[in-house]
């Protein structure tokens, strides 16, 4: 459990983790709301996760070898923290679900139209166990490894400016106004999810006390830079309409590229895009693990178990017709754990040092 | 079985006194072998016996060095007249009969109770010739042979370096074979010696034949398709890898080194790519490289486009692809499958015959299988050309033994890629992938540099081969520091 993941591992394990299933679909979900100015929601949702990161850097900085759920541990105690730390572990196993139901669904519109749920969820869960329950710095190999795919994927995506394109779609700046624009940002904080991870792979990073800030700032930048270029290219290739109603607009502009060689390069890029739709998971359940255990053999125990819920979980949101209320309960219940919670910690753990010093006195 | 093993650590005392005694205590010993000589002389008034086994000792040795000056100067005692190298006494059977057995001849006196013995073995080794396995066009030209001792001088006479350190060890407890391991003192790190030499001794076999049994032992994950040591019978390819502080392990009667910790990459290098100009040398690097994964994918990207994703093709193809197809009444996994036994039938038929009827071998299948099954519509024509160019690409791996895992990688790759299409590809190869990084060769990862990523110093000598000059000297002892064994379990 204690082996160390160098700085640039801890990159790529931030990055891999943000981009997942919800940058697809995103490009539409934000043209609803801030219609030709989703870019700049991009950008502020970009700038609000910086805030929660910096919050995040001082409760760690005080806590350099220890993850959260540890700190959690203690500064509440043994009882209500491993409460706490159970309901984390029901929030991971739920967000994994989800991004395996809405992946299953994916493949089942894209690709795979009546191969049975159960089978598509099997493999991908049973390959995801097969990375998260070895312990971290494989999975920092595997992250890194993958990581050279989205080079790949961005030379696909500059393909689509051979398609015609129209820079008026985001004219003029500022269009939808401010409101419309804040709203915007918030469905596009749901889809960057996955900088929390930093919460429980900073204790594992060698040498974090310098620098780390630094890189936890780059990779926020990065994902916000490359959702909001995704962003943009759905904006002026696709029509405001058109936008609004296809639901996966980022493999939908590839849809009409054409080759000698190959055609529909959407099914390409989806392939390729399965890895990190994967790795995502992956995270989810190595944070499961962490969150309760701090052996490698109760960790792998934990993760099994967990794998094993995501399945039943994914199986069963697949069957329900209609997921909305259960994303949104699901999104703001894990907006207090990963925002409110750490913010609280944070301010507590001020208290902690007081009352440490009074004592000491 | 346990019979043996305990036997090991036994020790039998020679019996004291009568000359005839012992010399029935070691024919007895011995099971009265035919082939072990007795002869008895006198020497300074002292009846004593020489004994030593015919094949294994130079007979003209045995007159020069022993017979001859015990007869000559009787009176200094037999020990002093001997002119030999080495003289060494023991009064433990155990240790003369090994020594017996190692081409010794020794010497029982009636009032010594320890017996002396001498070398005087004698070798029949195969000259060396190139590896037929490994042949390259240009460079040096010779190969490891079965013994030993040739071996060895082979790459001492490639490395005259006093930091180079040579340990034997003797395992296997009916076979007694002697193993090396050679390592570059000053390289290679302490604690991957130190393990692999703590593995070495803590083997528990009753026999050891070949550099593959012993390969088996080693290894730390008996389950993944992939070879955890490389083997080769090339010097200049073993004295590379000294230099980069790994360990070789030579097997007493195999021309095959192992060479441990190894990498995925160094699969792919050849001597060849030393031997040429770089740019030459790295063109070459890259094709093999392609050809990793050509020869896992390409028959289930084929099998996957054909079933479910057609609309990938663009109409002009589709077209050809369909055509060839519409006759076919087999799916596209079942003509895969057929055409890939059908060609590691022919590979296995033709590889042991002599080559005058391999050629025929050559005809039957290329020709008049390959004609015959698309002109009665068996297999289609672009079938035919996808397992063609799989098979060449697994050709293409400087170590065959790691071709051959691909194309057994290949058939599962066929099966997800006809069940799940373009998905069980991916999943297929994060499988592939995610295993690749998970493995670790005495506390190196296997997949390095890459999982996890080096650093551009190591870099230098995986896709490319830059020239040798801008290439760091010693590439892998930065890499070797960090280290954790684990998962080794064979005790």
């Amino acid at each position: 459990m204690n082996l160390t993941i160098s700085k640039p591992q801890f990159f790529f394990l931030i990055i891999k983790t943000q981009i997942g299933i919800g940058l697809l679909s995103l490009p539409s979900e934000t043209e609803r709301i801030a219609k030709g100015d989703s870019w700049i929601s991009v950008i502020w949702a970009g700038v609000m996760i910086q805030l929660l990161l910096i919050v995040y850097w001082q409760l760690l900085k005080k806590f350099p070898n220890h993850t959260l759920s540890e700190i959690i541990v203690r500064m509440l105690g043994p009882y209500v923290g491993k409460a706490i730390n159970v309901i984390y572990l029901a929030f991971f196993i739920l967000i994994a679900s989800y991004a395996s139901m809405l992946y299953v669904r994916l493949l089942n519109t894209w690709m795979l139209r009546i191969t049975p749920v159960w089978v598509l969820l099997l493999l991908i869960i049973g390959t995801c166990l097969y990375l998260a329950i070895d312990n971290l710095r494989v999975i920092a190999r595997f992250f890194v490894l993958s990581s050279v795919l989205i080079g790949v994927l961005l030379l696909i995506s500059i393909l689509n400016f051979s398609n015609e394109v129209h820079f008026t779609n985001i004219l003029p700046i500022g269009q939808a106004g401010a409101t419309q624009i804040f709203t915007g940002s918030e469905k596009t904080f749901f889809a960057m999810l996955g900088f929390e991870v930093t919460l429980y792979f900073f204790a594992q990073v060698e040498g974090n006390h310098k620098g780390m800030f630094r890189i936890m700032t780059l990779a926020n930048c990065f994902i916000t830079l490359f959702y909001a270029y995704f962003v943009f290219i759905c904006l002026i290739g696709l029509s405001p309409k058109v936008l609004e109603m296809v639901s996966e607009p980022v493999l939908y502009i590839l849809k009409g590229l054409s080759y000698q060689l190959f055609d529909r390069i959407d099914l390409i890029f989806l392939t390729i895009w399965i890895i990190p739709m994967s790795v995502t998971i992956v995270s989810y359940l190595c944070m499961a693990g962490k969150s309760l255990s701090h052996k490698q053999s109760s960790y792998r125990k934990l993760v099994w178990i967990s794998g094993g819920l995501v399945f039943l979980a994914g199986w069963y949101l697949s069957t329900l017709e209609n997921v909305d209320l259960y994303s949104k309960w699901l999104e703001y219940g894990y907006l207090i754990m990963i925002a409110a919670v750490p913010v609280l910690l944070w301010l507590g753990s001020f208290l902690m040092t007081n009352m440490k010093k009074v004592g000491s006195t | 079985m346990n019979h043996f093993k305990t036997k090991k650590s036994n020790r039998i005392e020679l019996l004291p006194g009568d000359l005839d005694q012992k010399i029935t205590q070691i024919e007895q010993y011995f099971s009265h072998t035919e082939d072990l000589n007795i002869q008895k002389l006198v020497c300074s008034d002292q009846a004593c016996a020489l004994f030593y086994i015919d094949a294994l000792v130079n007979i003209e040795l045995i007159q020069s060095t022993v017979i001859k000056p015990m007869l000559a100067s009787c009176e200094k005692g037999i020990e002093q007249s001997l002119t030999s190298v080495e003289v060494r006494k023991s009064s433990d059977l155990v240790l003369v009969g090994q020594c017996l057995l190692e081409g010794y001849c020794i010497i029982v006196t009636e009032t010594d109770s320890d017996a002396i013995m001498l070398p005087a073995a004698q070798t029949h080794s195969r000259s060396i010739q190139e590896p037929t396995g490994e042949q390259v066009i240009k460079g040096p030209h010779d190969g490891f042979v079965e013994s030993l001792n040739t071996n060895l001088y082979l790459l001492r006479h490639r490395m005259k370096n006093p930091k180079m350190k040579v340990k034997y060890f003797k395992l296997g407890h009916v076979t007694n074979t002697k193993v090396a391991m050679v390592y570059m003192d000053n390289i290679a790190n302490s604690k991957i010696v130190a393990e692999c030499e703590k593995r070495l001794c803590a083997i528990d076999l009753d026999y050891l034949y070949t550099a593959s049994n012993l390969d088996e032992m080693l290894e730390e994950h008996p389950l993944s398709p992939f070879p955890q040591t490389l083997q080769t019978e090339r010097p200049d390819r073993a004295v590379s890898y000294l230099m980069e502080g790994k360990i070789m392990i030579f097997v007493d009667g195999n021309p095959s080194v192992l060479i441990l910790p190894i990498t995925f990459f160094s699969f792919y290098q050849s001597s060849d790519d030393y031997n040429s100009r770089w740019i030459t040398g790295s063109f070459f690097r890259f094709i093999r490289l392609i050809s990793f994964i050509m020869a896992i994918c390409l028959p289930a990207i084929y099998i996957a486009t054909v079933t479910y994703h057609s609309e990938v093709l663009p109409i002009g193809i589709l077209y050809s692809v369909k055509v060839s197809l519409t006759y076919v009444p087999l799916p596209p996994i079942l003509e895969a499958f057929f055409m890939q036994i059908i060609l590691e039938l022919l590979k296995e038929a033709a590889i042991r015959l002599p080559t005058s009827i391999s050629q025929t071998i050559g005809i039957v299948g290329g020709l008049v299988i390959g004609t015959a099954v698309v002109q009665a519509q068996l297999v289609s024509n672009t079938m035919i050309v996808i397992i063609g160019l799989t098979a060449i690409a697994s050709f293409v791996t400087p170590i065959n033994e790691f071709g051959t895992s691909l194309r057994i990688l290949g058939f599962p790759m066929m099966i997800a890629a006809a069940l799940f299409g373009f998905f069980g590809i991916a999943i297929m190869l994060m499988l592939v992938f995610i295993h690749l990084c998970k493995i670790e060769i005495l506390g190196v990862p296997y997949f390095a540099p890459f999982g996890p990523f080096q650093g551009k110093e190591n870099m230098k000598d995986i896709f490319l081969r830059l020239p040798i000059w801008a290439v760091n000297k010693t590439p892998w002892k930065s890499s070797l520091k960090q280290t954790v064994f684990g998962r080794w379990k064979r005790q």
